[in-house]
């Protein structure tokens, strides 16, 4: 199959999926305790508000008209207002900051447990059996079984309450601003976030890289006598379509931890403000962010099935 | 034949000491949640005052003004943490297994028979349903779905749930996607072997053909799954928990304990910080651990999966 | 009188479409396992059906034994439908497997395995369930105490022999046997060929035999269908299908056996394997390997020749034979 032809199959393979996200996020208002316009209004809703509402949703159409209309406006960026927490603002206006900040944490998060976790994983596969590789166990298990969030807890209470570092809980993540500080601040999250999944990396690195360094033309490399560096380095390049899938996976549980980081740091990411919204129970906004989550998922999903796709012929059959 | 089978297996179990360390931990916690209000030494609600006369955040091993002795101190509203930590854990355990329980019951049932129908339009809907929850990665979904129903409880009909069920039912929901498919793909292969065919042809009814010949054979991979779940599931409680998601006050669990520990970060009182999250990385681990050692009993060729995370 | 059985041109195409063709209106290739066979198996007759793997015998079994639906034809038992049927005369219908071990529930012992079909036929209690059980394993020759075994603790033969016991509990009329010998040994499977063709004799059973085993065939069969790439190439009662084979391919399959005999005149020998089903050749199907095609010509590669009877009981399907009922004097 040409590469063109699959990266088109897979596109409409993502189709289906796509719109049953919509009918989920739509659907949403509809299993809530009040039904939809309580649900809309909130708790702090008045009556008039209530009666916009019901105006707006037509709540007496049949469903699929109230769906359809829903979904147009979605598709010409009307996604809704804040009724809770930031009255009258629009949501799209809302969701561009913390989209930023939870982006750079999630890339931060994942450069860390990719540095770390890649470099163990790959110590200890060309070393299987050394203390490394002992040591390296030990650690994935350690670091699968402790929640970032209180990684992130120990590191703001060392770094913020004992050593007093303003940027260790200012939370404050601006690149348009002030990118100093803003990388000082996010060092803590992204160390948090990155160290908690690195065990987990290292584990898939090493498990893949073992397959590799099997194979004979790594067994002559190292019966020469070449230096480990070099040794390392083939791996890696006949390891990559293994390590496209780590990078995937570290993407997807960077992201799944940003959200109980954020809300340790105070970072206004998007995990901070779902929590909000779900506390406040503002539901415009967790439609929209169902929507935009499932959205990014389908794509981060769809990028790697092609990357792999370009990598290796083999995936396109 | 049997026995000497099982022999096998046990010796392989035993033989990494990890995994019976982590047998031992899970062991002994299930006693802690099993006989939690008889090993807690006070009420998880009952409030002490400090020396002071004030209620305090308590550090540990101090006194209360009535004369008590709080092995772990006490939280800022003065409640005894030990007595709070062991009826957590209670609460954490009940709500992970349970929702593993019914997650893996249900997936059995999806599973297999969207494997024995494959290509049918049920099969078809359910996958794509699937498919879409699965975007969502874990805790995530749970997240959603607890703010949609709310912590008061979801009202089906007459009955209104209690506010916990909410939370296994979000659970209930992250975890059967990954556990269907599983079971569908091993149902699969099955569904196409020749004693499948041979029930059909002797006009054995679906149920029965499902039931009690397919299925007993296709468990090992979802139980294997499921255990390695539980570990996964007291993370995603505790976090649901931390988010200030979990079950109502004054109902302790564990990543509510955590999150509380936030509010006397000044008082600089590590302990505090250290024992309810340390007390949720051994659960995940001793769960975790002991996941992989059966997955290694069961399945000694298995190669790490995307399934796991 | 008409037949016990009757397949009635049957096909089986398998569809090679995936859903993305069918969402575009695109058509894959279809596999043409079962190409148009009409054959009728009387009652307590021994068919033999022969042709290598891939010819489609296996579906045509399947068919005959109602497991899957023709995509055109029909197949009739009793002179009725076998689609429309109702639950008690389908169980009439039955299949052996080619592989017993496959065929039978790892997780139930012989008498679970045993006892379903017996509940079915209305044998109730206790008592009654676990004498049936047990006439059925004398029957099939196995020890009583078999009952309480795995099929993990049996043998293959054993295991065919375990089989063969669930499909007589339901008292069949016509038992499919898809390669019931393929996975046993030398000696076994002669046993198992007796026993067959013993119950076949005494209980009036019609059996249909599926096998590429030309020996086992020969044995037990009392009229012989030879299958190339889904159709019927030959047909003739056993005797004279060894001793006079008129097709090609039939010829071709015979000197196979010959191959061991230094002695023996050969007079087509097999070459290659069989064309893709997906892709069948132009013609006659058989052409590209057909040793005979240079001496009947072009007409081979355009026109697919007709099954046509050479005598009273032996049709075939080659351009050989041009008349009815003539044939055309082979060089040798």
């Amino acid at each position: 199959m040409s590469l063109f032809k699959y990266i088109g199959r897979r596109f409409v393979s993502a189709i289906p999926t796509l719109i049953l996200i919509t009918f989920l996020a739509f659907g949403l208002l509809y299993v809530t305790p009040g039904g939809p316009v309580e649900a809309l209004a909130g708790i702090f809703g008045t009556p008039e508000q209530k009666v916009r509402i019901r105006e707006e949703l037509g709540l007496n159409d049949p469903l699929h008209v109230q769906y359809l209309r829903w979904i147009s406006g979605v598709f010409s960026g009307d996604f809704g207002e804040m009724i809770v927490m930031a009255p009258g603002t629009p949501i799209a206006e809302m969701l561009r900051k913390p989209l930023l900040v939870t982006f750079w944490l999630t890339l931060g998060g994942a450069l860390v447990a990719l540095v770390v976790g890649l470099s163990i994983g790959a110590l200890s596969a060309v070393r299987p059996n050394s203390w490394l590789d002992g040591f390296s166990r030990l650690s994935s298990i350690a670091t699968y079984s402790i929640p970032d969030f209180w990684l992130a807890i120990i590191l703001l209470f060392v770094f913020g309450v004992i050593f007093r570092y303003r940027w260790a809980i200012s939370g404050q993540i601006d690149f348009s601003r002030n990118v100093l500080f803003s990388l000082q601040s996010m060092l803590l999250p992204a160390i948090a976030l990155g160290l908690a999944k690195a065990g987990i990396v290292a584990r898939i690195t090493r498990g893949e890289l073992f397959d590799v360094q099997n194979k004979p033309f790594i067994q002559f490399e190292r019966i020469m006598g070449l230096p480990n560096r070099v040794v390392i380095k083939d791996m890696l390049h006949n390891g990559i379509l293994p390590i496209v899938t780590v990078l995937g996976y570290t993407i997807g549980l960077i992201f799944r931890g940003t959200f109980l980081v954020e809300v340790v740091f105070g970072a206004p990411g998007i995990g901070l403000f779902l929590v909000r919204a779900a506390k406040t129970q503002e539901y415009a906004l967790l439609q929209t962010l169902v929507l935009i989550i499932g959205t990014v998922f389908i794509l981060m999903n769809l990028l790697t099935d092609i990357l792999y796709g370009v990598l290796d012929p083999r995936v396109r059959t | 034949m049997k026995t000497a089978r099982f022999r096998i297996l046990w010796n392989r179990f035993i033989g990494d000491k990890l995994v019976v360390l982590g047998a031992v931990l899970v062991f002994l916690f299930l006693v802690i949640a099993v006989f939690g209000p008889q090993l807690a030494p006070y009420d998880f609600a009952q409030q002490f005052r400090a020396a002071a006369g004030e209620l305090l955040p308590m550090d540990v091993m101090s006194t209360t003004a009535t004369g008590e002795r709080l092995l772990l101190g006490s939280d800022a509203l003065g409640r005894d943490m030990l007595s709070r930590l062991i009826y957590g854990t209670r609460t954490t355990l009940v709500i992970s297994v349970s929702s593993v329980l019914t997650a893996t019951i249900l997936a059995i049932v999806l599973g297999s028979l969207t494997g024995y129908f494959q290509g049918s339009l049920f099969d078809e809907i359910v996958m794509r349903l699937i498919d879409a929850l699965l975007t969502f990665p874990g805790i995530l979904l749970a997240v959603i779905l607890v703010a949609a129903w709310g912590t008061q409880g979801i009202q089906i009909g007459p009955i209104t749930t209690n506010p916990e069920m909410t939370i296994v039912f979000a659970l209930v929901f992250t975890f059967t996607p990954r556990l269907t498919r599983t079971m569908r793909g091993s149902t699969i292969p099955q569904a196409h072997r020749a004693y499948i065919k041979a029930a059909q042809l002797m006009g054995m009814p679906v149920w029965r053909i499902v039931a009690l010949e397919l299925i007993p054979n296709c468990l090992t991979a979802v139980i294997i799954q499921a255990t390695t779940y539980l570990g996964l599931a007291v993370f995603s409680t505790a976090g649901l928990g931390f988010l200030g998601l979990g079950p109502a006050e004054p109902q302790p669990e564990l990543g509510k304990i955590l999150a509380r520990t936030q509010e006397y970060f000044l008082s600089r009182q590590f302990w505090h910080i250290f024992i309810p999250g340390f007390t949720i990385s051994l659960l995940v681990f001793a769960f975790s651990v002991l996941g992989d050692g059966i997955r290694n009993v069961l399945d000694p060729e298995y190669r790490f999966e995307e399934a796991d995370l | 009188m008409s037949a016990l059985i009757e397949a009635e041109s049957v096909k089986r195409y398998y569809s090679n479409t995936s859903w993305l063709q069918r969402l575009l209106l695109l058509k894959g290739n279809d596999i043409q396992a079962v190409d148009g066979v009409t054959l009728n198996i009387d009652a307590g007759e021994i068919v033999g059906l022969v042709g290598e793997s891939g010819c489609g015998k296996t579906t045509l079994g399947w068919l005959l034994a109602g497991l899957v639906q023709p995509t055109a034809g029909a197949v009739r038992f009793r002179g009725s439908s076998l689609a429309s049927m109702d639950a008690a005369t389908r169980k009439k219908v039955q299949l052996l497997f080619q592989y017993p071990r496959e065929s039978l529930n790892p997780r139930h012992n012989v008498g679970t395995i045993l006892g379903y079909p017996v509940r079915k036929m209305g044998y109730a209690g206790e008592a009654q369930i676990t004498a049936r059980i047990h006439s059925l394993l004398d029957v099939v020759g196995l020890p009583r105490r078999y009952a309480d075994r795995y099929s993990f603790q049996l043998s293959g033969g054993e295991l065919q022999r375990v089989a063969l016991a669930r499909t007589l509990a339901l008292e069949p009329e016509f038992i499919v046997c898809d390669e019931p010998t393929s996975a046993v040994d030398m000696n076994v499977k002669v046993q198992i060929l007796k026993l067959l063709a013993d119950i076949s004799r005494e209980k009036g059973i019609s059996l249909l035999f599926i096998s590429h085993d030309l020996s086992a065939v020969r044995f037990i069969a009392d009229r012989i269908c030879v299958m190339y790439l889904g159709k019927v190439v030959e047909e003739a009662p056993a005797a004279q299908l060894f001793e006079r084979p008129q097709h090609p391919y039939t010829m071709a399959l015979l000197d196979a056996i010959a191959d061991i005999d230094p002695q023996a005149t050969r007079r087509a020998t097999l070459e290659g394997q069989p064309p893709s089903p997906v892709a069948p050749p132009s013609g006659c199907r058989f052409h590209p390997r057909c040793a005979y095609q240079e001496q009947v010509g072009s007409l081979c590669k355009e026109r697919g020749p007709v099954l046509q009877p050479l005598s009273a009981d032996h049709r075939v399907r080659c351009f050989l034979y041009p008349e009815n009922g003539q044939t055309v004097e082979l060089d040798p």
